[in-house]
C-alpha cells in the first residue's frame, strides 16, 4: 500500500477581491463541483485534496478566505507556511485585477516570507466563460505577471472547471519541486509542511501528517 | 481522493469490499427532517483502506424523514429527483482510515423509535454529516473497522470513540505506568500491540517520558507565573444548573404586556423581555416584536404615536433611497467609493440565503428590495457604507417584515447593536475575542489551556459567529430564534460570548481528544455549522451565565463589568434560576 509513505501537505492561499470566484475555484477543483449560491466567505476556511506527483502522494490544503480587505488581519495565523499563494481576480472585472498589487503586497506583509521576491505566487483570471463581458485581456494579464517575476498566468473557469486542474497542479508540482531544493520559505517557521508543530501531535506524525 | 493514477491502477488491482452496509441514512443537518438513504462500505483498495458512503443509486426512493419528535413516522420528500441526487452528492464521501481521527456515536433513546448514529471527524478537523444506522446496530461497521485501527473510548465523552496510534499509544501507556500520577489514558483500552513491549524501544519509551515531564512543568510554571490565570484555575464554579427551554411567546402572552393605546407597561418590561428570551416568539409575533426590540419602535410610544412617525420615517427612507437611485453613470465615473460599495451590494445580494425559498430564483423581487435596504443604508452610514456580512442581517428582517421602509429601520436598529463589528479597525471584534478567552478561562481552563497551546488563543476560529451573530451556524429559521432571544439584551449584555462558550465547552473533548491543532480546529469549528441544536445551546449559555452570576465575587473585575454581573447589576439575577423561574410563571 502506497499509503504508508509519508504525505506531503502543501498550503495554498487563494487571495482576491470580493466576488472573483475564490471558494468557487476551490470547490470545483476539490469537489469537481460549481454553485453559483456559495454565499460571501465570513472567516476563512480550507478544503484539502490529495494529488499523485511523480509516486508521491500530496496533500494540497487549499485555503479560502474573505475577499474584504479588513477582514484580512485576523486571518494572518492562517497565512504563515503557505507554499503558495494564488492571487484570483475576475476577467469581467477590471476592478479586481486593479487591486493584483495591493492583494500580493498585504501577502508579503502579513506572511512576511524570507525571500518575497522569489515567494511562488500563481495568478488565476477567473470567469472566461464570460468570453464576451471579457474587461481584462490575456495579454494585460500576462504583462503584469512579468513585472512580478515572471508568476504563472492561467486564465480559468470554475463554472465550466476549465483549467482548473491544471492550474493546481502546476501550483502542487511547483511547490513540490520548491521544496525538494529545501527551499525555507519561513524561517520562523522551519517546519512548514507539518500541520502542528507542536509536541503533542508529534507522536501522531507516524500516521498521516 | 480519486485521481488518474488511482483509476489506471484500480482497473488492474480488483478493490475489494470488506463490508457493505445498506440503508445508512446521511442526515442533512441538524433542523432537517430529511435523511439520504445510502450504503457504507469499508474497500481495500490498491491504495489504501477506504471507508465510503455513498446515496442509493434509485434517486426516486423517498427520504426518510421522521417527525420532528424523533418518531419514525416517515414523510416523502419534497425534492426532485435532481435535487436529491445534488444533495445525496453532495454529502457523499470516500476517505482513508489512516485520515479517520475519531467519531462519535449516538445511541437514541430507549424507546424514542430513533436510529443509533455516527459522525466521522478526520484528521485535519473536518466532520463528515452523521450516519443513521437503519439496522440498529453500529457494531458490525466498528468491528470491521477495528482490524485496521485500533479505537478507544474517551475517557471524558463515553460518545466519542478515538483513533488511537498504536505505537504512541503503547509507549504513552508505559510512561503512565512509570508515573503513578500519570493521567493519560483511559481504562478502556482495547489495542492489540500493548503488552507487545518490542513495540517501544526503552530509548523512546525515555524520550517520551521527558517530553511528557516537560510539558506538565511548563503547565505548571505557566498557572503559577500570571497571576489573573492563578485565579482562574482556582475559581470553582458552582455545579452547572439544569435549565429548559420555555414555550415561544405567544400573541395572547405578548398582548397581556400591552396597554390600550398600543404602549407597554413599563414596569412589567423585564418580564416580556424574559419571557422572549426563555422561548422566544411565535412566527406571527415577529412582525410586530422585533420593531420593539430593535428599537425602530419604542416599547412607550402609542400606536398613533408611532404610526406618525413611522409615515415621517418613510418619506425619509424614500430620500435616501432617490439619493442613490438618482446617481448616473456619467457621475459614477468620478464617485468611485459609491461605485466600490454599490459593487458590493450587488454580488452580496445576488449570494445572500438563496437556497431559502423566500430568495430562490431568478427574478425574485425579494432580492430587489434587499438592495434596495443595503443601498439605501450606505447613502444613511455612507461612512461605513456596505461591509460584508450586512446582507447576513438583513435578509431575515425582510423575510419577517416584507416591507422594505420597516426591514430599513429594523436594521438601522440592528446596526446600532452589531455596526462595531464591521469598523475598518476590527478593534471591537478583537475586543470580543478576548473576552471570550477569558471567559473560556473560567469556564473552561483546561480547554483554554489547550487553545493557548496549540496557538489558538486568539480564538479566531470563533471569528464568524461574533461577526454575524451566528447567521452561518444555524438554519434560517433557528437564527431568528436566537437573534431575537439577542435582543432582549437578557440576562446579561454580551450573552453571545456565553454563547460562544457554551458551543466551545460542548466540544473540549473532541478538539483535546483529537490532538487538533490551530488549523483543525478551525476546521472542526466551521464544520459545526448547521449540526447544533440551538435550544441546547440557549440552556448551557443561561447555565454558565448563572454559574457565573452565584461567583461574581470571586470573578476578575473586567468580566463582572462586561457580563454587568455584581453590585450594579440587577438583583434578581442572583436568585436562583429555578425559583427565578417560579416566580415569574406565578406573575403571569
Amino acid at each position: 500500500m502506497s499509503g504508508t509513505r509519508k504525505k506531503a501537505l502543501l498550503k495554498v492561499i487563494i487571495l482576491g477581491d470580493s466576488g472573483v470566484g475564490k471558494t468557487s475555484l476551490m470547490n470545483q477543483y476539490v469537489n469537481r463541483r460549481f454553485s453559483n449560491q456559495y454565499k460571501a466567505t465570513i472567516g476563512a476556511d480550507f478544503l484539502t485534496r490529495d494529488v499523485n506527483i511523480d509516486d508521491r502522494t500530496v496533500t494540497l490544503q487549499i485555503w479560502d478566505t474573505a475577499g474584504q480587505e479588513r477582514f484580512q488581519s485576523l486571518g494572518v495565523a492562517f497565512y504563515r507556511g503557505a507554499d503558495c499563494c494564488v492571487l484570483a481576480f475576475d476577467v469581467t472585472n477590471a476592478a479586481s485585477f486593479k487591486s493584483l498589487d495591493s492583494w500580493r503586497d498585504e501577502f508579503l506583509i502579513q506572511a512576511s516570507p524570507r525571500d518575497p521576491d522569489h515567494f511562488p505566487f500563481v495568478l488565476l483570471g477567473n470567469k472566461v466563460d464570460l468570453e464576451s463581458q471579457r474587461a481584462v485581456s490575456s495579454k494585460r494579464a500576462q504583462s503584469w505577471c512579468q513585472t512580478k517575476g515572471n508568476i504563472p498566468y492561467y486564465e480559468v473557469s470554475a463554472k465550466e472547471a476549465l483549467n482548473v486542474e491544471a492550474a493546481f497542479l502546476a501550483i502542487a508540482r511547483d511547490a513540490l519541486a520548491r521544496e525538494s531544493q529545501e527551499t525555507n520559505d519561513f524561517p520562523e517557521f522551519p517546519d512548514q509542511i507539518r500541520l502542528n508543530p507542536n509536541q503533542q501531535n508529534q507522536q501522531n506524525s507516524g500516521c498521516n501528517c | 481522493m480519486d485521481n488518474d493514477l488511482d483509476t489506471m491502477v484500480r482497473s488492474i488491482v480488483p478493490d475489494k469490499v470488506v463490508i457493505s452496509i445498506s440503508d445508512v441514512a446521511a442526515k442533512l443537518g441538524e433542523d432537517s427532517r430529511e435523511y439520504i438513504p445510502g450504503t457504507l462500505t469499508i474497500i481495500e483498495k490498491s491504495t489504501g483502506v477506504f471507508i465510503e458512503w455513498k446515496p442509493s443509486e434509485d434517486h426516486d426512493a423517498s427520504w426518510v424523514m421522521t417527525s420532528e419528535d424523533g418518531y419514525n413516522a416517515e414523510y416523502v420528500s419534497s425534492r426532485s429527483p435532481e435535487q436529491k441526487r445534488d444533495c445525496g452528492a453532495r454529502v457523499a464521501f470516500s476517505m482513508d482510515v489512516n485520515d479517520l481521527s475519531s467519531f462519535r456515536i449516538e445511541e437514541p433513546k430507549r424507546g424514542s423509535g430513533g436510529f443509533p448514529s455516527i459522525r466521522l471527524i478526520c484528521r485535519d478537523g473536518s466532520s463528515q454529516v452523521p450516519l443513521f444506522f437503519r439496522n440498529l446496530t453500529t457494531s458490525e461497521f466498528i468491528d470491521r473497522l477495528q482490524g485496521y485501527i485500533t479505537l478507544r473510548r474517551s475517557r471524558q465523552d463515553a460518545n466519542l470513540v478515538i483513533v488511537v496510534d498504536q505505537k504512541s499509544e503503547a509507549l504513552a501507556k508505559s510512561v503512565s505506568m512509570l508515573d503513578e500520577n500519570g493521567d493519560i489514558l483511559s481504562d478502556q483500552v482495547i489495542p492489540s500491540v500493548l503488552n507487545d513491549t518490542d513495540a517501544v524501544t526503552q530509548e523512546e519509551k525515555i524520550r517520551l517520558m521527558r517530553e511528557l515531564r516537560l510539558a506538565e512543568e511548563q503547565m505548571r510554571v505557566h498557572s503559577d507565573a500570571a497571576g489573573e490565570f492563578e485565579v482562574v484555575t482556582q475559581l470553582d464554579l458552582p455545579p452547572r444548573p439544569e435549565l429548559f427551554r420555555e414555550l415561544a411567546v405567544s400573541k395572547e402572552l405578548w398582548n397581556s404586556y400591552k396597554l390600550s393605546n398600543g404602549s407597554y407597561d413599563p414596569e412589567k418590561l423585564r418580564h416580556l423581555k424574559m419571557n422572549v428570551f426563555r422561548g422566544g416568539l411565535n412566527a406571527e409575533l415577529r412582525k410586530e416584536a422585533w420593531k420593539l426590540l430593535l428599537g425602530y419602535r419604542q416599547w412607550n410610544e402609542t400606536d398613533s404615536e408611532f404610526e406618525k412617525r413611522r409615515a415621517e420615517l418613510a418619506k425619509q427612507y424614500q430620500n435616501m433611497k432617490s439619493q442613490w437611485m438618482s446617481v448616473t453613470e456619467d457621475q459614477e465615473k468620478r464617485f468611485s467609493k459609491f461605485v466600490k460599495r454599490k459593487s458590493l451590494v450587488e454580488k452580496d445580494v445576488a449570494r445572500t440565503d438563496r437556497t431559502v425559498p423566500f430568495f430562490k430564483g431568478e427574478d425574485n423581487m425579494n432580492l430587489v428590495h434587499l438592495h434596495n435596504v443595503l443601498m439605501t443604508y450606505v447613502m444613511y452610514n455612507f461612512d461605513l457604507g456596505y461591509v460584508q456580512g450586512m446582507s447576513d442581517f438583513a435578509s431575515p428582517l425582510l423575510f419577517v417584515m416584507k416591507d422594505e421602509v420597516d426591514t430599513f429601520w429594523c436594521f438601522v436598529g440592528l446596526m446600532e447593536m452589531t455596526h462595531k463589528n464591521f469598523e475598518k479597525d476590527q478593534a471591537f471584534i478583537k475586543l470580543q475575542m478576548n473576552q471570550l478567552r477569558d471567559l473560556v478561562m473560567i469556564v473552561n481552563p483546561k480547554l483554554a489551556n489547550y487553545l493557548e497551546s496549540e496557538k489558538s488563543d486568539d480564538m479566531y476560529f470563533c471569528f464568524r459567529w461574533v461577526l454575524v451573530w451566528f447567521k452561518r451556524e444555524f438554519s434560517f429559521m433557528d437564527t431568528c430564534k436566537l437573534w431575537e432571544v439577542l435582543w432582549t439584551g437578557q440576562p446579561c449584555p454580551r450573552f453571545l460570548l456565553l454563547i460562544c462558550v457554551a458551543i466551545l465547552d460542548s466540544q473540549t473533548n473532541i478538539i483535546i481528544d483529537n490532538q487538533f491543532g490551530l488549523t483543525e480546529i478551525l476546521k472542526h469549528i466551521n464544520d459545526l455549522s448547521m449540526h447544533l441544536k440551538v435550544d441546547e445551546i440557549l440552556t448551557a449559555a443561561e447555565a454558565i451565565f448563572h454559574q457565573l452570576s452565584a461567583s461574581q465575587d470571586k470573578l476578575p473585575a473586567h468580566i463582572c463589568q462586561y457580563l454587568n454581573i455584581g453590585e450594579s447589576a440587577v438583583s434578581s439575577n442572583s436568585s436562583s434560576p429555578s425559583r427565578q423561574r417560579n416566580e415569574e410563571q406565578e406573575d403571569l
